[in-house]
């Protein structure tokens, strides 16, 4: 079990303790006894304590090492550069009879696209040799859900722009120069942009409407917040688990408050 | 409202309809006798005439398919539906539901538009087979299963491993090979009271099917790795089973270099979706076509990457033109060419009948009016009929037009997802098969919010 840019003890705890790494399986009945655990970040994160192998790489090198233990594993040298624990790791993954990749949000700095996609022949070339699972581990509550829903609709998973008539799908991020107002729902944007941008946003007074239920970044500098219900506890809504099912979440109070998607549709009905 | 659809060539081989000119009138969404008037005619004269379509393997919902969208660009649900509409069909079935991934399936059916849907339930029999060993136990195996298929609003049971197998070597003893296995299905399928579809595969072909009328061998295609498999195929056939060809395109679009996706359904095999081509095996499926005499093959692409919707007015083409087969293939294949009404019985007919959707796939009085007016010319040879058959010029869909003049005139046509209404109760053996998992399966059943609208039938 390789746990790649992932720190699943902060994004996703029952992931750890639940399912991934001291759960007891079919087939490996001790749990942690019966698993062998390796990680990769660059930072010395919690997974440290129970990852026998733990390879700290510097930003940049994702790319050398994925491609260093594709080398190794088809029996060819490592390229140069080859980063250090390169070999270690190819032999840890070439012993494996059943193996999951799980990769976490780091995998998306830097080439995220190029790295996921070495990650995914990796894993085919793993697969030759025995079973081997790439599994994306997604952070926030039902950002999958996001996902199949873009996948669904548009047949692509970046972010959509309808401005030209057709939908084009764009892979890099927002640029938010360009933009004069901004509709925030179901995130803390202000929290996952750089400073420079939220620096820039504030500089230019660009109007933020937030719909959230909770007070956060967002909403604290929004010039309009319309507070919504919190999908599967004040309203029922379908949520994705990491492993794309999708659940019915039931809702548990009474709540005076309207969901997401009712705000959307009536701020769509009235400016339509 | 009251149509009448004027003057069309008819095609309907249940009807023994083979191009004769008549009229079709339809009232509250299904076809009646002729009625004193009527809101709307259709002109159809000259134009031909069918029950709509009915796909039998539509990959649309399976679950993993958005991994097919993330590396390979697979169309959306908005686009697979149009797609089928377009071509003249209006319900889709989809292969693999698994009961964790029920109600994944639903969603994903209940998001596509304008066709109705229906799933197959596949059995997972490793799950089964502590019981499947004692046939006192089978009676309490099928009530299990139809209270499953029930539960997961599937229509019809699936077994795409037939056969009992751990990779781990402690679990030898648990190993059942394929001959019992297929004995112990053919006795589900009569507890049951319904063929089994089986998913062809060359280890079942050069099997014995103990009452071949209780199989239906799925995607016959890609099992074809070798040529004494087309005669086993043929056989079995001949013997009463029922199949569907799982063509599949020649050549790929996209090169060698595609990664392959493979979904761990928890299967002895992963469900592979973007398999490595064969096109030996595509050949022989397309060879198999051509020499089946019977009635026993429904039409069938091999799935999403290997036999996407868009291509299925080729695949159309090489069924009754030699040249198109030269083209794609470089070989005849087979003498046989087939006719319109064979087309029309091997896309519509026997489609509605292997899945128990009694009121489709005919034009008979008290049909659905599932109609597709298709504008082929009178003079057109069979070499340009892919032409016109690949673009359906009205559809009507329980007597609704939904495709007029060549465009989806009504993307928001009401549908549904069919399923078979069982009334089967829940076992004690379902609550030991719960017990061993470890994710709790029973909450990933389909619930209300997850898809429908559902009809039972």
């Amino acid at each position: 079990m390789l746990f790649w840019g992932a720190n699943p003890i902060h994004s996703a705890p029952r992931h750890v303790v639940r399912y991934a790494v001291f759960a007891r399986g079919r087939f490996t009945e001790r749990g942690i006894e019966d698993r062998q655990m390796a990680a990769v970040d660059i930072y010395p994160t919690e997974l440290a304590r129970f990852c026998p192998l733990f390879i700290k790489i510097n930003p940049g090198q994702e790319v050398d090492l994925v491609a260093g233990v594709a080398a190794i594993l088809a029996g060819e040298p490592p390229p140069d550069p080859v980063v250090r624990g390169t070999r270690r790791l190819a032999k840890f993954l070439a012993a494996a009879s059943c193996g999951v990749i799980f990769c976490g949000r780091g995998v998306s700095y830097g080439p995220g696209l190029e790295l996921f996609d070495r990650l995914a022949r990796l894993v085919a070339l793993l697969n030759q040799q025995a079973r081997f699972f790439l599994f994306p581990l997604s952070g926030d509550f039902n950002s999958n859900g996001l996902y199949h829903l873009l996948l669904n609709e548009t047949g692509q998973a970046g972010a959509p722009d309808f401005g030209t008539g057709e939908v084009v799908t764009h892979y890099t991020p927002m640029d938010f120069r360009e933009v004069d107002a901004v509709l925030v729902a179901g995130a803390d944007l202000l929290w996952f942009l750089p400073d420079e941008q939220v620096e820039d946003l504030k500089r230019r007074r660009v109007p933020i409407v937030a719909l959230s239920p909770f007070a956060n970044r967002t909403t604290g500098q929004a010039a309009v917040i319309l507070p919504t219900a919190l999908a599967g506890i004040e309203t029922a809504e379908v949520a994705y688990r990491m492993d794309g099912l999708p659940l019915v979440l039931k809702q548990l109070v009474d709540s005076a408050l309207p969901p997401d998607h009712q705000v959307l549709t009536d701020l769509q009905r009235l400016i339509g | 409202m009251r149509l009448k659809i004027a003057g069309g060539r008819l095609y309907d081989p249940t009807c023994g309809l083979d191009g004769e000119a008549g009229d079709l009138y339809v009232e509250d969404g299904r076809l009646v006798a002729p009625l004193p008037e009527v809101d709307r005619e259709i002109e159809a004269r000259g134009q031909i005439v069918t029950p709509a379509g009915i796909e039998l393997r539509g990959q649309v919902a399976t679950y993993g398919l958005n991994f097919l969208r993330l590396t390979d660009g697979a169309p959306s649900l908005r686009e697979l539906g149009e797609s089928y509409a377009l071509l003249g069909y209006t319900h889709v079935h989809e292969p693999f539901l698994t009961g964790l991934t029920a109600g994944y399936v639903q969603r994903q059916l209940a998001g596509l538009p304008v066709v109705d849907t229906s799933a197959s339930l596949v059995l997972n029999l490793r799950e089964l087979d502590q019981w499947l060993r004692f046939p006192e136990l089978l009676p309490e195996v099928g009530q299990t299963l139809l209270y499953l298929l029930d539960e997961t609003r599937a229509l019809n049971f699936r077994v795409v491993e037939p056969f009992v197998r751990y990779r781990q070597g402690f679990y030898a003893h648990r190993t059942i090979e394929p001959e019992p296995t297929l004995e112990i299905l053919a006795h589900l399928s009569r507890i049951t009271g319904a063929p089994l579809s089986v998913e062809a595969s060359p280890e079942v072909l050069r099997a014995r099917l103990p009452e071949p009328g209780a199989f239906h061998l799925a995607a016959l295609g890609p099992a074809l790795t070798a040529d004494d498999l087309v005669e086993a195929a043929l056989a079995h056939l001949e013997a009463g089973a029922t199949g569907d060809l799982g063509l599949m395109l020649p050549g790929r679009k996209n090169g060698p270099t595609r990664l392959p996706v493979r979904i761990d359904l928890g299967w002895f095999r992963s469900l592979d979706l973007n398999p490595a081509l064969d096109e030996a095996a595509g050949r022989r499926a397309l060879a198999l076509a051509l020499c089946c005499q019977g009635s026993q093959a429904a039409f069938s692409g091999a799935g999403m990457a290997q036999a996407p919707v868009s291509e299925y007015p080729r695949m159309f083409s090489w069924l009754w033109d030699h040249a198109a087969r030269r083209q794609d293939w470089h070989d005849d294949l087979g003498a046989r060419r087939y006719s319109l009404s064979d087309w029309v019985w091997a896309t519509r007919a026997l489609p509605a009948r292997l899945l128990g959707l009694e009121d489709r796939g005919r034009l008979s009085l008290g049909a659905r009016a599932d109609v597709a007016i298709y504008d082929v010319p009178a003079y057109a040879p069979p070499g340009q009929w892919h032409h016109y058959l690949g673009r359906c010029r009205t559809l009507l869909k329980a007597g609704e037009v939904v495709v007029d003049n060549f465009s989806l005139v009504n993307p928001e046509a009401p549908r549904a997802t069919y399923y078979r209404q069982t009334g089967a109760e829940a076992t004690p053996m379902l609550a030991e098969i719960c017990q061993f998992q470890s994710l709790r399966r029973e909450n990933l059943w389909v619930k209300e919010g997850l898809g429908g609208p559902w009809v039972g039938v």
